[in-house]
């Protein structure tokens, strides 16, 4: 019964072309994207292989730009990319949007972009009218006049609506990784291949989770018209509404000082240790440990800040899906959080070895960062939680869609 | 005629409950995100005027390890700031994200004047402000109460009723339009004037008459954006004999102009550009055009001079040759650097306003003074102070005033956000804004003569 259903739906999604006009768009919209985004990381890519080479005297802590943020920014671009300059100082290379002041304004549509704000919006366009639609047209009381199970014709129907979806998403997807192929901007070895595999499974959550929300909307009203209002507006309080305004509350529930202000409180606290005169031959090592001090305190700060963030905008399951593939991709703020943390950690080492261990020893080795590339394991690890989220929003979802469309009244 | 049915349509928007779903919404998250914004702009101030303390006590940086005064200040150099827009409160545009204290030396800089990373979730999410709150949420609003205008009244079959009296097709048109916008436009201003009232309470504000006249301009931008939603809106309705592929074409336009065509500006803009690269213009600046001190002295030392005598021929190089090719370099890699971005930026706008949205933005952040064109203006501001700075320490380098300098002397800076170019920009935007509504309109029009109201 559930294939019959849903062999049924798919002709008809096909025959009055919303099929055809989803695919079309999903799939040009997705490989223009990619198409841009690899622009940009070449762009990039060349910024880095050239500064990485011109600076062989220097101590190159700039961050190699992701493979896959072509397919998921997130934060890639923000995060640091520094210089230390013979171990003293060290300075950072402003984000992408100081060099193009527009990136600021507007946020890229990339393919997690899409997925969040323009496929989901999508999967409640083909899921408003899987229990009302048939019954405006009268159909539904014949369709159970026959030996048709309650069950089996609900999943028949969204599974039918979501596959054409699915399917959408999944072309647009493979057309954007021709295109990475294509162009040849890295190799898509296994590993990257799998991320994109658990990129593509929790995107396909994802839009299932609001696919079932339309069908609960739709086995909830009496008119499709009707479904199709209250399904956007749902759309537009879960994705526009309540993840940013959580997070904003949530930022402000838990303040952190500007930056500005934790610089101006680093400066003066060096200088206050090299006020001295010529001081500073002898009390740097000082005058640095009391900056890092400073500035371990504030990326805790900052950490906090951001978990309670987290924490707040997860009611919401657009921005557990932002988590989860930001992860999943390698450009989470986690992730950067911790590149950060290697960072610093080798700063202060090398700014010891500078200030210290080279006085006593001339012919000591300078040492050298070196940056532990994520596992799969770990991404995984780090992209688990939210992805639990999801699928814990689609039984729940799909439940209670179920147990609508089982009271549904059909005539 | 006209009066009737405007009337009938008003009262009938008023009392659906899109209408109510509009000032709720609205509301909530205007209010909101101005609470959150009036207490980060509070934060702004409060250490702006702190900054300015500091850095005006400041001479020199301790860095450096100079012999003299003069040396101290060429070396350790200035830090300027921006004082946060008086409409900050309300919109965060791009004054948030990027840099807004550089720090300049009379051989280096202008530099972004933090090594600090903030919080990054705010580049992985949307920002709720004033822009977002208009431009994305009542957009939507705007689609879905004017979507069913005029086919949802062909389906219900009033639209023959209405015809078959004394009614001109314009007349209606425009009744209906005109409805439309003034019930959009009511919804807006409660939530609007809700969040404002509450932010002119708040200690920290306080508008002068300019800041007024912005919020005017701003007001009347954000009213002109909403009327093109409305009427594409009504050219979609006019389109399609049912409301359904009515309200999923609607929607398609719509994420297509709010999400697609903006996020698409600033990377069509880089295409086929030599765009600015930061960590380059950083390397040239510090460039040393292939001197070397160490070596040259050594040089001389090779040829039998003497210490003393090798050290001073060393300096006279440096003073004679190497430092002003040095300042030269500086300030054409400087001038590049900036030339880039601002045609980056010009390209992108463009590109940008292609969308309403893209052209909202652009307008409402330069009115407010948080927009990408005041940045670069502040920046270029900067990078003209850094001259004036390098010409004032070569000119008590040639007084031969090392150690009699003090800081009263050092020219101040000075960036005046209230200039008469302020959001000069907006003008084109609004002027595209107003074209849009335009000729959405002509089509519906030309549409509905043609619209079989059976």
């Amino acid at each position: 019964m559930i294939g019959l259903t849903l062999v049924h739906r798919i002709k008809e999604d096909i025959l009055s072309g919303k099929a055809t006009v989803l695919v079309l768009v999903t799939v040009v919209l997705m490989c223009a994207s990619t198409a841009l985004t690899i622009g940009e990381l070449t762009r990039r890519q060349a910024i880095y292989e050239a500064n990485a080479a011109r600076q062989q005297d220097l101590v190159t802590l700039l961050r190699r730009p992701e493979l896959l943020s072509v397919l998921i920014r997130g934060v890639d671009a923000e995060i640091y990319g520094g210089k230390g300059v013979a171990g003293v100082n060290v300075e950072r290379v402003p984000s992408p949007a100081y060099e193009n002041p527009l990136l600021a304004l507007f946020p890229t549509p990339d393919i997690g972009f899409i997925a969040q704000y323009i496929l989901s919006l999508f999967a409640l366009m083909m899921a408003f009218d899987v229990a009302a639609g048939p019954k405006e047209r009268r159909t539904l009381s014949l369709i159970f006049s026959n030996p048709v199970s309650r069950i089996g014709f609900f999943l028949g129907q969204c599974l039918g609506s979501y596959l054409t979806l699915a399917v959408a998403f999944l072309l647009g997807l493979l057309g954007s990784v021709a295109i990475l192929l294509a162009t040849g901007v890295g190799t898509l070895d296994g590993q990257v291949m799998m991320r994109i595999a658990a990129i593509a499974f929790v995107t396909l959550v994802y839009l299932a989770v609001f696919f079932m929300v339309g069908a609960m909307i739709s086995a909830s009203t009496a008119s499709s018209s009707r479904a199709f209002i209250a399904s956007l507006l749902t759309w537009a309080v879960l994705v526009l509404v309540v993840s940013p305004l959580l997070m904003l509350l949530a930022g402000h529930v838990r303040r952190i000082p500007s930056i500005e202000v934790v610089t101006a409180e680093m400066n003066a606290a060096r200088n206050q240790i090299l006020s001295k005169e010529k001081a500073f031959v002898t009390e740097w090592p000082k005058a640095n440990q009391a900056t890092e001090a400073i500035e371990a305190r504030y990326a805790k700060q900052v950490a906090a800040q951001e978990a309670l963030m987290k924490t707040a905008s997860r009611l919401s399951p657009a921005a557990s899906y932002t988590l989860a593939t930001t992860a999943l991709a390698g450009t989470s703020s986690d992730g950067a959080e911790r590149y950060l943390d290697e960072v610093r950690a080798y700063i202060s080492r090398l700014r010891r070895f500078v200030y210290i261990e080279q006085e006593h020893d001339r012919r000591a080795a300078q040492p050298v960062f070196f940056r532990r590339t994520e596992s799969l394991a770990a991404a995984l690890s780090h992209a688990a939680p939210d992805a639990a989220l999801l699928l814990l929003w689609l039984i729940g979802f799909g439940f209670l869609a179920l147990r609508r469309f089982l009271r549904y009244d059909l005539r | 005629m006209f009066f009737t049915l405007f009337r009938k349509e008003v009262l009938s928007h008023l009392l659906s409950s899109r209408f109510v779903f509009s000032i709720l919404v609205g509301t909530v998250l205007l209010v909101g995100s101005s609470w959150v914004l009036l207490r980060d702009q509070g934060d702004d101030l409060r250490s702006y005027q702190a900054f300015q303390a500091e850095h005006a006590r400041q001479i020199g940086s301790y860095e450096t390890g100079a012999d003299s005064r003069l040396d101290a200040l060429s070396m350790g150099g200035r830090i300027v700031d921006r004082r946060p827009p008086e409409l900050s409160f309300l919109l965060s545009g791009v004054h948030q994200g990027l840099p807004k204290s550089f720090w300049v030396s009379s051989s280096d800089g202008p530099t972004p004047e933090t090594n600090l990373v903030g919080n990054r979730l705010k580049e992985l999410f949307e920002l709720v402000d004033f822009r977002f709150v208009v431009g994305v949420i009542f957009s939507l609003l705007a689609l879905l109460l004017s979507y069913d205008a005029i086919n949802g009244e062909k389906q219900t079959g009033t639209l023959r009723l209405m015809l078959t009296n004394p009614v001109s097709i314009r007349t209606l048109l425009l009744a209906k339009w005109a409805s439309l916008n003034i019930v959009l436009a009511l919804a807006f201003l409660v939530a609007f004037l809700l969040s404002l009232g509450m932010a002119l309470l708040s200690p920290t504000v306080s508008l002068t008459s300019a800041g007024l006249v912005r919020l005017l301009m701003i007001v009347a931008v954000s009213l002109l954006y909403l009327a093109v939603f409305v009427t594409l809106g009504l050219l979609v309705s006019t389109l399609f004999r049912e409301p359904y592929p009515a309200v999923s074409t609607a929607l398609l336009l719509w994420v297509l102009l709010i999400f697609v065509v903006p996020g698409a500006a600033p990377y069509l803009s880089a295409v086929g550009e030599k765009g600015p690269d930061y960590v380059g213009t950083a390397v040239n600046r510090q460039d040393d055009l292939g001197y070397n001190y160490r070596q040259v002295r050594q040089g001389y030392l090779d040829k039998g001079m003497e210490w003393e005598a090798a050290s001073a021929a060393t300096q006279k190089l440096w003073t004679e040759v190497v430092e002003p090719q040095r300042a030269a370099n500086v300030s054409r890699s400087n001038e590049q650097f900036l030339n880039r971005r601002i045609r980056l930026v010009e390209r992108g706008r463009e590109w940008a306003r292609l969308s309403p949205y893209g052209g909202f933005s652009l307008a409402v952040t330069e009115l407010a003074g948080v927009g990408v064109g005041e940045q670069l203006r502040f920046e270029a501001a900067v990078e003209r102070y850094r001259r004036s700075f390098q010409e004032f320490i070569k000119r008590q380098q040639e007084l031969g005033r090392r150690n009699e300098v003090t800081l009263a002397e050092v020219p101040p800076f000075q960036f005046d956000s209230g200039g008469g170019r302020f959001g000069q920009e907006a003008l084109v935007d609004v002027a595209v804004l107003a074209a849009f509504v335009l000729l959405f309109f002509s089509a519906a029009f030309v549409r509905m003569l043609r619209y079989d109201v059976r």
